[in-house]
Protein backbone atom coordinates (compact mmCIF):
# COMPACT_ATOMS: atom_id res chain seq x y z
CA UNK A 1 0.00 0.00 0.00
CA UNK A 2 0.96 3.67 -1.07
CA UNK A 3 0.03 6.53 0.58
CA UNK A 4 -0.81 9.38 -1.99
CA UNK A 5 -1.59 13.10 -0.87
CA UNK A 6 -3.66 14.74 -4.11
CA UNK A 7 -5.32 17.47 -4.11
CA UNK A 8 -4.58 17.57 -0.35
CA UNK A 9 -6.58 14.55 0.64
CA UNK A 10 -4.77 11.01 1.16
CA UNK A 11 -5.68 8.06 -1.00
CA UNK A 12 -4.02 4.53 -0.04
CA UNK A 13 -3.55 3.02 -3.07
CA UNK A 14 -2.90 -0.73 -3.56
CA UNK A 15 -0.88 -1.24 -6.73
CA UNK A 16 2.62 -2.21 -7.90
CA UNK A 17 4.99 0.80 -6.75
CA UNK A 18 6.35 0.60 -10.51
CA UNK A 19 2.68 1.63 -11.70
CA UNK A 20 2.98 5.55 -12.90
CA UNK A 21 1.06 7.59 -11.82
CA UNK A 22 -1.61 8.86 -14.14
CA UNK A 23 -3.09 5.18 -14.03
CA UNK A 24 -3.09 5.44 -10.47
CA UNK A 25 -4.75 8.65 -10.47
CA UNK A 26 -7.48 7.69 -13.62
CA UNK A 27 -8.41 3.89 -12.07
CA UNK A 28 -7.75 4.02 -8.59
CA UNK A 29 -7.94 7.64 -7.50
CA UNK A 30 -11.50 8.33 -9.77
CA UNK A 31 -9.83 11.77 -11.13
CA UNK A 32 -10.13 12.01 -14.96
CA UNK A 33 -8.67 15.65 -15.46
CA UNK A 34 -5.03 14.49 -16.45
CA UNK A 35 -4.99 12.15 -19.89
CA UNK A 36 -3.34 9.52 -21.34
CA UNK A 37 -1.96 10.73 -24.96
CA UNK A 38 1.36 9.28 -25.44
CA UNK A 39 2.47 7.43 -22.47
CA UNK A 40 5.98 8.00 -23.23
CA UNK A 41 6.43 12.10 -21.50
CA UNK A 42 6.24 13.24 -25.03
CA UNK A 43 2.88 15.29 -25.43
CA UNK A 44 2.15 16.72 -22.05
CA UNK A 45 -1.56 15.47 -21.42
CA UNK A 46 -1.05 13.80 -18.37
CA UNK A 47 0.44 16.64 -16.43
CA UNK A 48 0.16 17.36 -12.96
CA UNK A 49 2.08 19.00 -10.60
CA UNK A 50 3.96 17.21 -7.47
CA UNK A 51 5.32 19.84 -4.81
CA UNK A 52 4.99 22.46 -7.45
CA UNK A 53 6.55 21.39 -9.81
CA UNK A 54 5.53 19.98 -13.26
CA UNK A 55 5.92 16.37 -13.82
CA UNK A 56 4.66 13.72 -16.31
CA UNK A 57 2.55 11.90 -14.44
CA UNK A 58 2.32 8.66 -17.75
CA UNK A 59 6.04 8.17 -17.10
CA UNK A 60 5.64 8.82 -13.03
CA UNK A 61 6.13 5.86 -10.70
CA UNK A 62 4.23 5.85 -8.01
CA UNK A 63 6.59 4.93 -5.76
CA UNK A 64 8.76 8.01 -5.70
CA UNK A 65 5.53 9.82 -4.66
CA UNK A 66 4.66 9.14 -1.58
CA UNK A 67 4.46 12.22 1.22
CA UNK A 68 4.41 14.73 -1.56
CA UNK A 69 1.90 16.79 -2.70
CA UNK A 70 0.48 15.87 -6.05
CA UNK A 71 -2.10 18.21 -7.72
CA UNK A 72 -4.17 17.30 -10.46
CA UNK A 73 -6.63 19.87 -12.51
CA UNK A 74 -9.40 18.75 -10.38
CA UNK A 75 -7.43 20.63 -7.76
CA UNK A 76 -7.63 24.06 -8.98
CA UNK A 77 -11.41 24.26 -8.87
CA UNK A 78 -14.46 22.78 -9.50
CA UNK A 79 -17.31 23.82 -12.48
CA UNK A 80 -19.39 25.24 -9.72
CA UNK A 81 -16.29 27.03 -8.37
CA UNK A 82 -13.75 27.53 -10.66
CA UNK A 83 -10.15 28.73 -9.86
CA UNK A 84 -8.28 31.52 -11.50
CA UNK A 85 -6.70 29.49 -14.19
CA UNK A 86 -9.85 27.39 -14.98
CA UNK A 87 -11.64 31.02 -14.93
CA UNK A 88 -9.25 32.49 -17.65
CA UNK A 89 -9.27 29.20 -19.69
CA UNK A 90 -13.19 29.16 -20.07
CA UNK A 91 -13.14 33.30 -20.32
CA UNK A 92 -10.82 32.91 -23.40
CA UNK A 93 -12.76 29.74 -24.44
CA UNK A 94 -9.09 28.16 -24.87
CA UNK A 95 -9.63 24.99 -25.60
CA UNK A 96 -11.75 22.81 -28.69
CA UNK A 97 -11.82 19.14 -28.13
CA UNK A 98 -9.84 19.99 -24.39
CA UNK A 99 -7.82 16.61 -24.33
CA UNK A 100 -4.90 18.56 -23.87
CA UNK A 101 -6.21 20.86 -21.52
CA UNK A 102 -5.26 19.56 -18.28
CA UNK A 103 -1.76 19.70 -18.86
CA UNK A 104 -1.61 22.57 -20.01
CA UNK A 105 -3.33 24.19 -17.26
CA UNK A 106 -1.08 22.38 -14.86
CA UNK A 107 2.23 23.28 -16.39
CA UNK A 108 0.96 27.26 -16.73
CA UNK A 109 0.10 26.70 -12.89
CA UNK A 110 3.21 25.69 -11.86
CA UNK A 111 4.69 28.36 -13.98
CA UNK A 112 3.06 30.85 -12.14
CA UNK A 113 3.00 29.72 -8.87
CA UNK A 114 6.87 29.90 -9.55
CA UNK A 115 7.01 32.88 -10.96
CA UNK A 116 3.70 35.01 -10.81
CA UNK A 117 4.68 37.48 -12.64
CA UNK A 118 5.96 35.58 -15.70
CA UNK A 119 6.10 37.23 -19.15
CA UNK A 120 4.42 35.75 -22.13
CA UNK A 121 7.76 34.82 -23.30
CA UNK A 122 8.17 32.82 -20.26
CA UNK A 123 4.66 31.62 -20.62
CA UNK A 124 5.39 30.51 -24.09
CA UNK A 125 8.62 28.87 -23.33
CA UNK A 126 6.89 26.84 -20.41
CA UNK A 127 4.27 25.42 -22.59
CA UNK A 128 6.89 24.01 -25.00
CA UNK A 129 6.49 20.39 -23.59
CA UNK A 130 2.98 20.46 -24.24
CA UNK A 131 1.48 19.82 -27.30
CA UNK A 132 -2.50 20.41 -28.35
CA UNK A 133 -3.39 19.38 -32.03
CA UNK A 134 -6.65 21.39 -32.53
CA UNK A 135 -4.34 24.13 -32.84
CA UNK A 136 -5.82 26.47 -29.57
CA UNK A 137 -2.22 27.35 -28.68
CA UNK A 138 -2.53 31.29 -29.10
CA UNK A 139 -6.12 31.18 -26.75
CA UNK A 140 -3.91 29.04 -24.48
CA UNK A 141 -1.33 31.58 -24.51
CA UNK A 142 -3.85 34.10 -24.10
CA UNK A 143 -6.06 32.83 -21.33
CA UNK A 144 -2.31 31.88 -19.27
CA UNK A 145 -1.39 35.87 -19.71
CA UNK A 146 -4.59 36.41 -17.95
CA UNK A 147 -4.50 33.98 -15.16
CA UNK A 148 -1.41 35.74 -14.27
CA UNK A 149 -2.57 38.94 -14.51
CA UNK A 150 -5.87 37.35 -12.17
CA UNK A 151 -3.25 36.36 -10.03
CA UNK A 152 -1.32 39.38 -9.47
CA UNK A 153 -4.11 41.37 -8.99
CA UNK A 154 -4.78 39.80 -5.62
CA UNK A 155 -6.07 36.30 -6.36
CA UNK A 156 -4.89 32.94 -4.99
CA UNK A 157 -3.11 31.04 -8.00
CA UNK B 1 -14.06 41.05 -53.36
CA UNK B 2 -11.32 43.95 -53.07
CA UNK B 3 -8.77 44.84 -55.50
CA UNK B 4 -6.14 46.74 -54.79
CA UNK B 5 -2.84 47.97 -56.66
CA UNK B 6 0.18 46.25 -54.61
CA UNK B 7 3.51 47.37 -55.92
CA UNK B 8 1.80 48.39 -59.54
CA UNK B 9 0.24 44.99 -59.88
CA UNK B 10 -3.42 44.52 -59.35
CA UNK B 11 -4.10 42.10 -56.36
CA UNK B 12 -7.78 40.50 -55.93
CA UNK B 13 -8.46 39.81 -52.07
CA UNK B 14 -11.12 37.38 -51.27
CA UNK B 15 -12.94 37.39 -48.24
CA UNK B 16 -13.13 34.39 -46.34
CA UNK B 17 -16.85 34.73 -46.83
CA UNK B 18 -16.83 35.08 -50.12
CA UNK B 19 -14.76 31.84 -50.85
CA UNK B 20 -16.55 29.92 -49.49
CA UNK B 21 -19.64 31.05 -50.83
CA UNK B 22 -17.88 30.50 -54.07
CA UNK B 23 -16.78 26.94 -53.01
CA UNK B 24 -20.80 26.35 -51.78
CA UNK B 25 -22.27 27.24 -55.57
CA UNK B 26 -19.56 24.88 -57.01
CA UNK B 27 -21.03 22.53 -54.48
CA UNK B 28 -24.25 22.77 -55.79
CA UNK B 29 -23.04 21.80 -59.49
CA UNK B 30 -22.33 18.36 -57.95
CA UNK B 31 -25.66 17.98 -56.51
CA UNK B 32 -27.47 14.48 -56.24
CA UNK B 33 -30.11 14.01 -58.16
CA UNK B 34 -33.25 15.19 -57.09
CA UNK B 35 -35.04 11.33 -56.69
CA UNK B 36 -32.63 10.54 -53.43
CA UNK B 37 -34.30 13.56 -51.82
CA UNK B 38 -37.84 12.69 -52.76
CA UNK B 39 -39.37 13.04 -49.36
CA UNK B 40 -38.35 16.53 -49.06
CA UNK B 41 -38.06 16.69 -45.27
CA UNK B 42 -35.09 18.66 -44.64
CA UNK B 43 -31.58 17.76 -43.05
CA UNK B 44 -31.30 14.19 -41.12
CA UNK B 45 -35.16 14.62 -40.58
CA UNK B 46 -35.22 13.01 -44.51
CA UNK B 47 -33.56 9.79 -42.28
CA UNK B 48 -35.34 10.46 -38.62
CA UNK B 49 -38.29 11.88 -39.65
CA UNK B 50 -40.68 11.61 -35.97
CA UNK B 51 -40.14 14.85 -34.18
CA UNK B 52 -39.79 12.86 -31.10
CA UNK B 53 -36.75 11.33 -32.10
CA UNK B 54 -35.13 14.80 -31.94
CA UNK B 55 -37.51 16.71 -29.47
CA UNK B 56 -39.13 15.49 -26.27
CA UNK B 57 -41.07 17.47 -24.01
CA UNK B 58 -42.14 15.82 -20.32
CA UNK B 59 -44.97 16.94 -18.57
CA UNK B 60 -43.05 19.03 -16.02
CA UNK B 61 -41.85 21.04 -18.57
CA UNK B 62 -38.20 19.38 -19.32
CA UNK B 63 -37.20 19.76 -22.87
CA UNK B 64 -34.59 17.51 -24.04
CA UNK B 65 -33.49 17.54 -27.66
CA UNK B 66 -31.40 14.18 -29.70
CA UNK B 67 -28.57 14.66 -31.96
CA UNK B 68 -26.85 11.97 -33.61
CA UNK B 69 -23.52 14.14 -33.80
CA UNK B 70 -20.80 14.15 -31.32
CA UNK B 71 -19.08 17.34 -29.74
CA UNK B 72 -15.40 17.09 -31.07
CA UNK B 73 -14.50 20.45 -29.60
CA UNK B 74 -15.90 21.81 -32.53
CA UNK B 75 -18.94 23.52 -30.76
CA UNK B 76 -21.94 21.80 -31.82
CA UNK B 77 -23.27 20.36 -28.68
CA UNK B 78 -23.53 25.26 -28.57
CA UNK B 79 -24.81 25.69 -31.77
CA UNK B 80 -27.19 23.08 -31.75
CA UNK B 81 -28.44 24.40 -28.63
CA UNK B 82 -28.83 27.60 -29.69
CA UNK B 83 -31.00 26.49 -32.71
CA UNK B 84 -33.41 24.33 -30.34
CA UNK B 85 -33.69 27.23 -28.42
CA UNK B 86 -34.15 29.90 -30.40
CA UNK B 87 -37.34 28.10 -32.36
CA UNK B 88 -38.50 26.72 -28.63
CA UNK B 89 -38.65 30.22 -27.36
CA UNK B 90 -36.72 29.03 -24.43
CA UNK B 91 -33.46 30.03 -22.81
CA UNK B 92 -30.63 27.55 -24.02
CA UNK B 93 -29.67 26.52 -20.26
CA UNK B 94 -33.25 25.14 -20.05
CA UNK B 95 -32.69 22.53 -22.82
CA UNK B 96 -31.10 19.36 -22.15
CA UNK B 97 -28.48 17.96 -25.23
CA UNK B 98 -28.31 14.39 -25.54
CA UNK B 99 -25.31 13.62 -28.06
CA UNK B 100 -24.38 10.61 -30.12
CA UNK B 101 -25.78 7.98 -27.84
CA UNK B 102 -26.83 4.91 -29.57
CA UNK B 103 -29.64 3.76 -27.03
CA UNK B 104 -31.17 7.11 -27.22
CA UNK B 105 -30.33 9.70 -30.39
CA UNK B 106 -31.14 9.28 -33.90
CA UNK B 107 -28.48 7.02 -35.95
CA UNK B 108 -26.96 10.21 -37.95
CA UNK B 109 -23.36 8.48 -38.71
CA UNK B 110 -20.39 10.09 -38.93
CA UNK B 111 -19.41 13.27 -37.16
CA UNK B 112 -17.66 14.76 -39.87
CA UNK B 113 -17.19 16.97 -43.32
CA UNK B 114 -18.93 19.79 -41.39
CA UNK B 115 -22.24 17.77 -42.06
CA UNK B 116 -23.41 18.58 -37.75
CA UNK B 117 -24.74 21.34 -38.81
CA UNK B 118 -26.39 21.17 -41.95
CA UNK B 119 -27.61 17.83 -41.01
CA UNK B 120 -28.45 17.31 -37.77
CA UNK B 121 -28.61 21.65 -37.37
CA UNK B 122 -31.07 21.51 -40.06
CA UNK B 123 -32.76 18.71 -38.74
CA UNK B 124 -33.54 20.38 -34.90
CA UNK B 125 -34.26 23.83 -36.47
CA UNK B 126 -37.44 22.26 -38.03
CA UNK B 127 -37.84 19.80 -35.55
CA UNK B 128 -38.10 22.61 -32.52
CA UNK B 129 -40.40 24.55 -35.23
CA UNK B 130 -42.69 22.32 -35.60
CA UNK B 131 -42.41 21.04 -32.15
CA UNK B 132 -43.25 24.43 -31.17
CA UNK B 133 -46.15 24.76 -33.74
CA UNK B 134 -48.05 22.07 -32.17
CA UNK B 135 -47.68 23.31 -28.62
CA UNK B 136 -49.29 26.66 -30.21
CA UNK B 137 -51.83 24.61 -32.12
CA UNK B 138 -52.80 22.71 -28.63
CA UNK B 139 -53.26 25.87 -26.41
CA UNK B 140 -55.21 27.58 -29.36
CA UNK B 141 -57.49 24.67 -28.85
CA UNK B 142 -57.81 24.52 -25.11
CA UNK B 143 -57.91 28.21 -25.13
CA UNK B 144 -60.31 28.38 -28.04
CA UNK B 145 -58.26 31.59 -29.16
CA UNK B 146 -56.68 31.81 -32.74
CA UNK B 147 -52.98 30.46 -32.95
CA UNK B 148 -51.76 33.33 -34.68
CA UNK B 149 -52.96 35.17 -31.59
CA UNK B 150 -50.59 33.34 -29.20
CA UNK B 151 -46.90 33.78 -28.61
CA UNK B 152 -45.11 30.78 -27.44
CA UNK B 153 -42.24 32.57 -24.84
CA UNK B 154 -40.03 30.55 -21.98
CA UNK B 155 -41.89 27.58 -21.79
CA UNK B 156 -45.05 28.57 -21.75
CA UNK B 157 -47.73 29.60 -24.81
CA UNK B 158 -49.56 33.23 -23.50
CA UNK B 159 -52.46 34.46 -25.17
CA UNK B 160 -53.34 38.20 -25.09
CA UNK B 161 -55.47 38.29 -22.59
CA UNK B 162 -52.78 36.64 -19.97
CA UNK B 163 -54.17 33.19 -19.78
CA UNK B 164 -50.62 30.72 -20.17
CA UNK B 165 -50.41 27.02 -20.26
CA UNK B 166 -47.08 25.33 -19.91
CA UNK B 167 -45.25 23.17 -22.68
CA UNK B 168 -44.95 20.44 -20.07
CA UNK B 169 -49.11 20.55 -19.76
CA UNK B 170 -49.67 20.88 -23.45
CA UNK B 171 -47.91 17.75 -24.63
CA UNK B 172 -49.59 14.04 -23.35
CA UNK B 173 -48.11 10.04 -25.02
CA UNK B 174 -48.15 10.56 -28.57
CA UNK B 175 -48.43 14.15 -29.33
CA UNK B 176 -44.62 14.97 -30.64
CA UNK B 177 -45.00 11.09 -31.99
CA UNK B 178 -45.63 12.71 -35.66
CA UNK B 179 -43.47 12.81 -38.96
CA UNK B 180 -41.73 16.01 -39.23
CA UNK B 181 -43.63 17.76 -42.23
CA UNK B 182 -41.77 19.43 -45.34
CA UNK B 183 -41.93 23.23 -44.12
CA UNK B 184 -41.78 24.98 -40.77
CA UNK B 185 -42.69 27.92 -39.33
CA UNK B 186 -39.56 29.40 -38.67
CA UNK B 187 -39.16 32.42 -35.98
CA UNK B 188 -38.00 35.54 -38.36
CA UNK B 189 -34.25 35.58 -38.24
CA UNK B 190 -34.71 39.61 -37.51
CA UNK B 191 -36.40 38.37 -33.92
CA UNK B 192 -33.34 35.99 -33.60
CA UNK B 193 -32.66 36.20 -29.52
CA UNK B 194 -30.07 33.36 -29.46
CA UNK B 195 -28.85 32.04 -33.05
CA UNK B 196 -26.24 34.56 -33.94
CA UNK B 197 -25.44 35.73 -30.55
CA UNK B 198 -22.34 34.97 -28.60
CA UNK B 199 -23.01 32.04 -26.41
CA UNK B 200 -19.71 30.50 -24.59
CA UNK B 201 -18.93 26.83 -25.61
CA UNK B 202 -21.50 24.66 -22.87
CA UNK B 203 -18.71 22.09 -22.88
CA UNK B 204 -15.59 24.21 -22.05
CA UNK B 205 -16.36 24.19 -17.96
CA UNK B 206 -16.55 20.19 -17.86
CA UNK B 207 -12.95 20.20 -20.10
CA UNK B 208 -11.02 22.57 -17.25
CA UNK B 209 -12.27 20.78 -14.51
CA UNK B 210 -11.35 17.19 -15.15
CA UNK B 211 -15.41 16.39 -15.70
CA UNK B 212 -17.36 13.81 -18.26
CA UNK B 213 -17.10 16.40 -21.34
CA UNK B 214 -14.94 14.24 -23.06
CA UNK B 215 -17.16 11.17 -22.02
CA UNK B 216 -20.19 11.62 -22.64
CA UNK B 217 -22.68 9.87 -20.55
CA UNK B 218 -20.23 6.93 -20.25
CA UNK B 219 -18.32 5.43 -17.22
CA UNK B 220 -15.12 6.64 -16.66
CA UNK B 221 -13.01 5.53 -19.51
CA UNK B 222 -9.84 3.60 -18.95
CA UNK B 223 -6.92 4.87 -21.21
CA UNK B 224 -3.63 2.83 -21.59
CA UNK B 225 -2.39 -0.36 -22.37
CA UNK B 226 -2.74 -1.75 -18.54
CA UNK B 227 -4.00 -0.56 -15.69
CA UNK B 228 -1.99 -1.48 -13.02
CA UNK B 229 2.36 -2.70 -13.36
CA UNK B 230 4.19 -1.70 -15.91
CA UNK B 231 3.14 -1.71 -19.25
CA UNK B 232 4.92 -3.46 -22.50
CA UNK B 233 5.48 0.27 -24.10
CA UNK B 234 6.48 1.66 -20.99
CA UNK B 235 8.93 -1.07 -20.63
CA UNK B 236 10.03 -0.46 -24.13
CA UNK B 237 10.52 3.07 -23.59
CA UNK B 238 12.50 3.30 -20.13
CA UNK B 239 14.73 0.74 -21.92
CA UNK B 240 14.86 3.18 -24.87
CA UNK B 241 15.95 5.74 -22.58
CA UNK B 242 18.63 3.64 -20.28
CA UNK B 243 20.32 2.29 -23.64
CA UNK B 244 20.20 5.95 -25.25
CA UNK B 245 22.23 7.32 -22.10
CA UNK B 246 25.42 8.54 -23.98
CA UNK B 247 24.63 7.65 -27.46
CA UNK B 248 23.01 10.58 -28.81
CA UNK B 249 26.62 10.53 -31.28
CA UNK B 250 26.58 7.16 -32.31
CA UNK B 251 24.46 8.07 -35.63
CA UNK B 252 28.05 7.61 -37.71
CA UNK B 253 28.66 3.96 -36.15
CA UNK B 254 29.65 1.00 -38.04
CA UNK B 255 26.68 -1.51 -36.56
CA UNK B 256 23.29 -0.49 -38.48
CA UNK B 257 21.77 -1.45 -34.88
CA UNK B 258 23.58 0.98 -33.19
CA UNK B 259 22.67 4.07 -35.74
CA UNK B 260 19.06 2.35 -35.48
CA UNK B 261 19.08 2.66 -31.68
CA UNK B 262 21.02 6.05 -32.27
CA UNK B 263 17.73 7.67 -34.51
CA UNK B 264 15.24 6.49 -31.82
CA UNK B 265 16.86 7.96 -28.88
CA UNK B 266 16.49 11.33 -30.60
CA UNK B 267 12.67 10.93 -30.02
CA UNK B 268 13.57 8.98 -26.64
Amino acid sequence: MITLNVNGRAHSVDADPETPLLYVLRDDVQLNGAKFGCGLGQCGACTVMVDGEAIFSCITPISVLQNRKITTVEGLGTAQSLGPMQRAFVAEQAAQCGYCIPGMMMRAQALLERRPAASEAEIRAALQPNLCRCGTHMRIVRAVVQAAAAIKGGGKA
Amino acid sequence: MKITRLGGRQAVKITRREFIAGGGALVVSFALPAPLFAQGLPGALQKTPMLDAWIRVAADGRITVFTGKAELGQGIKTALLQIAAEQLALEPGRIELVTADTARTPNEGYTAGSNSMKDSGTAILHAAAQTRQILVAEAARRLGAPPERLAAQNGEVRAEDGRRIGYGALVAGQTLHVRAEPHSKLVDPAAHKVIGKPLPRVDIPGKVTGGRELRPGSAPARHGPRTRGTSAKLRRAAEIRRACRGRENAGRAEDPARRQLSRRCRHA
